[in-house]
């Protein structure tokens, strides 16, 4: 079933339904005495609307899907040796490295974790997920907090914020690791 | 120019501080907010639909703070915008309930009923009651519909990216001066009626008819630079609007005069002809079709595509009853890393308690309300506000588009058979939960802005619980001196049916209201019109139902500048990109619909100096 096909039923229906109701009633009337071409048209319009909505959801059902290829565990545990690296090199960057090596983070591991942090909330109940993914969002802020720091120019914030934000990550993957 | 402001922020940020909750920043976003404040609510009356002001904001927050103070930070940046935008959206709230008492009391004189008697001191009360619990209420989500359920908050999300734009920022300042030179200068010459000429120009409204095109087709554009730089921003999102207005006056008009459903008429080519008043006075043709077809019509649609959005928000309802069950498990979560950055539980309960005392106040202040009504109206109200902004803060950040509308029909409604029919005493209410409404969703979506840059929640928090209680005041004198002062068409007053400034929003209130009080109301057209809205509601393009709506009730003139923006916007997208829309259109487009509003209000002004001087 094609969008605009269901887009198209819809239109009539909805322009007809409008005609239909316009019409004012006579004297002594409520209604128009066009009513029945109103339900006519409401009724095309409803069709349409029906087909409208399946084609839109199929659509998001398709989208949803491919994003469930990654393991929200095994993101976290891979971002432990970028994050290491950085704070030993930190010291030595000039601002445009910092706010790239802090991009590379952000794209290849926080962001795709944040796509399928449901799977924590599924595994690990929603207390325990939500105490972890509310510190995964403390180190993100904190890692945008760094990247505007340095792209201001304030090198100092930026280094100083830095291990608030490597903490949290890694304050997050023992939550994980550990057992309930 | 770029690597000067960058050489020397750098220098600065190497001895100073790193810039957040500034005095610079605070001083700049309240008179930044002002400023949105009346230019928005301006636009409201006209439009009826309000424009958000951070992205104005943030970009002269970046031009003054940066390029002139030399020092500027975007967390900074993010406070003054914070604030801006907190003091502009309070006026939204306003501007969508508090016009309809005005113009009630105009309709109900001219009928020659009993006026409506309110005073406006329990209002403003209600109005700055509702801001503070918009706030405060909303304050314990953030880490649950912004750390968890991620919501995408889309406009936050926007502002983040200007935020972060760095180095385009001055040229975007200087591109939205530009605009607002023009948008002043334009209103300047159409408001002073030099280009006037009968029959082709008057009022700012141009007869397009070129000589043939007949009444039926409302052949009227309005030559207002807001309007174009409405559709402007919009672009594609936008052409719903349009299309609802070809729809009311190229296929509905037609077909009613044609199948003979409109009266016998001497001629339909008065605007063809270029007679003398076809403009001001419209024709017998338009005054039917528009009066007894099409808005009220467009009045059903909307209230129905405005209820339609509540119950389509049930997802984000009982998301958002989720996040409630949740936020106090929540609440200790992430240690001592995470709980410095929120405002103490303390200050929310005080102000909680502040605001539901003064909602309180202002129900016992209003003509009528006996002590346990007003105690009634202030539980049932702060209850309701609650829920109201719970969910337009989660509809918000689904999908960017608010129930406002829906919200206030409801509140006025609801509040009308607490309090027998009280209208004065349900539009304090109304007030407040409109106000509460866009605080809390404004609140939310800076706060996803503060989130993607880095900011503390906590500075921004306290930022707009400062100000907070600005905006509804100062949109409330907006409304006053417009209606006594602004520009009058054929109704009492300066804004409403037959003026410039229509106040659709208030006016689909108006209706409600005296549909309960009088009961003498088009039924069939709300009733069938409300199928209609409700269908469009339903269908999986936000806020269709209301848009169809909104463009049925107001005159085509409006629809039409409107629409013609949206084309435009399209045209140059497609033709230099999306990068040309966000750097070059949207800040002329902000700088055209400001100038205006600010060269709208002064005009207003000026007359009310006039009129006391003379």
């Amino acid at each position: 079933m094609n969008q605009t096909v269901a887009f198209g039923i819809f239109s009539v229906g909805i322009i007809i339904s409008i005609l239909g109701g316009a019409k004012v009633p006579e004297e002594g009337a409520t209604w128009p005495t066009t009513l029945g071409l109103f339900g006519v048209g409401a009724f095309i319009a409803v069709v349409g609307l029906v087909m409208w909505r399946k084609v839109v959801a199929d659509a998001n059902a398709n989208d949803a899907a491919a994003e469930e290829n990654q393991d929200p565990a095994v993101l976290l545990a891979n971002m432990a040796e970028p994050l290491d690296k950085l704070s030993q090199e930190i010291g030595d960057l000039d601002a445009d490295t910092l706010t790239q090596r802090i991009d590379e983070i952000l794209d290849t591991y926080v962001l795709p974790f944040a796509e399928v942090r449901q799977r924590i909330i599924n595994k690990l109940g929603m207390e325990r997920g939500a105490e972890i993914l509310v510190v995964v969002a403390y180190g993100e802020r904190m890692l945008n907090r760094v990247w505007s720091a340095a792209a201001d120019g304030h090198l100092p914030e930026a280094t100083s914020c830095f291990p608030e934000a490597h903490e949290a990550f890694t304050e997050a993957q023992k939550l994980l690791q550990s057992p309930s | 120019m770029s690597g000067d402001i960058k050489a020397r922020a750098v220098a600065s940020a190497m001895t100073e501080k790193y810039r957040e909750l500034t005095p610079a920043a605070m001083i700049l976003g309240v008179l930044q907010g002002i400023v949105l404040n009346l230019a928005f609510v301006y636009a409201a009356l006209k439009l009826g639909f309000s424009i958000g002001g951070s992205t104005v904001a943030a970009i002269m927050g970046y031009a003054l703070l940066r390029g002139v103070m030399g020092k500027g930070t975007m967390i900074e940046n993010n406070i003054n915008q914070t604030i801006a935008s907190g003091i502009n959206t309070a006026g939204t709230g306003v501007v969508f309930t508090l016009p309809a008492l005005f113009m009630l009391d105009a309709k109900w004189k001219a009928d020659g009923l009993p006026g409506l008697e309110f005073s406006m001191g329990p209002l403003l009360i209600g109005g700055v009651a509702g801001a503070v619990l918009g706030v405060v209420l909303i304050i314990p989500l953030r880490k649950q519909m912004i750390d968890l359920d991620r919501l995408r908050f889309p406009s936050g999300v926007a502002v983040a990216t200007i935020i972060r734009s760095g180095s385009t920022g001055i040229e975007k300042a200087k591109l939205l001066g530009i605009g607002f030179a023009l948008g002043a200068g334009w209103k300047l010459l159409m408001a002073t009626g030099i280009l006037d000429a009968p029959g082709v120009l008057y009022h700012e409204e141009l007869n397009v008819s070129f000589g043939f095109i007949p009444d039926y087709f409302s052949p009227v554009l309005y030559l207002s630079l807001m309007n174009l730089a409405a559709g402007l921003l919009a672009g594609r999102g936008g052409l719903p609007f349009f299309v609802g207005g070809l729809l009311a006056w190229w296929v509905l008009s037609p077909a009613a005069y044609f199948l003979g459903w409109t009266p016998p008429v001497e001629t339909t080519t008065a605007l063809a002809q270029f007679a003398d008043g076809s403009i001001s006075k419209g024709t017998p043709v338009f005054g039917f079709t528009y009066g007894k077809m099409i808005r009220p019509l467009g009045i059903g649609a909307l209230i129905g595509g405005a209820l339609m959005g509540v119950v389509m928000s049930f997802p984000a309802i009982k998301s958002a009853l989720r996040s409630l069950a949740t936020a106090a498990k929540t609440a200790a979560s992430g240690g001592s890393k995470v709980g410095s950055d929120e405002m103490p539980l303390s200050v929310l309960i005080a102000g909680t308690i502040g605001a539901v005392a003064l909602f309180f106040v202002a129900s016992i202040m209003t003509d009528g309300v006996s002590l346990g009504q007003a105690i009634l109206s202030s539980i049932v109200g702060v209850i309701w506000l609650f829920l109201a902004g719970l969910i337009v803060a989660q509809a918000t950040g689904m999908t960017d588009i608010s129930p406002m509308s829906g919200m206030a029909l409801i509140s006025v409604t609801l509040m009308m058979f607490l309090l027998n029919n009280n209208v004065a005493a349900a539009m304090v209410v109304g007030v407040a939960v409109c106000v509460a409404i866009g605080q809390g969703a404004d609140m939310m979506q800076d706060l996803k802005t503060g989130y993607m840059i880095g900011g503390r929640p906590v500075k921004q928090q306290i930022a707009q619980f400062c100000v907070t209680w600005m905006g509804a005041l100062l949109a409330a004198g907006a409304i006053y001196l417009l209606w006594h002062y602004g520009p009058k068409g054929t109704g009492a007053g300066g804004f409403g049916e037959g003026s410039p400034l229509p106040a659709p929003q208030a006016g689909v209130l108006m209706g409600i209201i005296d549909a309960v009080k009088s009961g003498n109301v088009p039924i069939d057209k709300y009733a069938l019109g409300g199928i209609v809205g409700a269908l469009l509601g339903a269908a999986p393009m936000a806020g269709l139902g209301v848009l169809i709506g909104l463009a049925m009730y107001l005159p085509f003139s409006i629809t039409f500048g409107y629409g013609l923006g949206c084309l435009a916007s399209m045209w140059m997208t497609k033709k230099f990109g999306g990068e040309f829309y966000q750097h070059k259109l949207v800040p002329v487009a902000a700088g055209l619909i400001v100038g205006e509003a600010i060269m709208g209000i002064f005009h207003a002004g000026f007359e009310m100096a006039k009129a006391m001087g003379g």
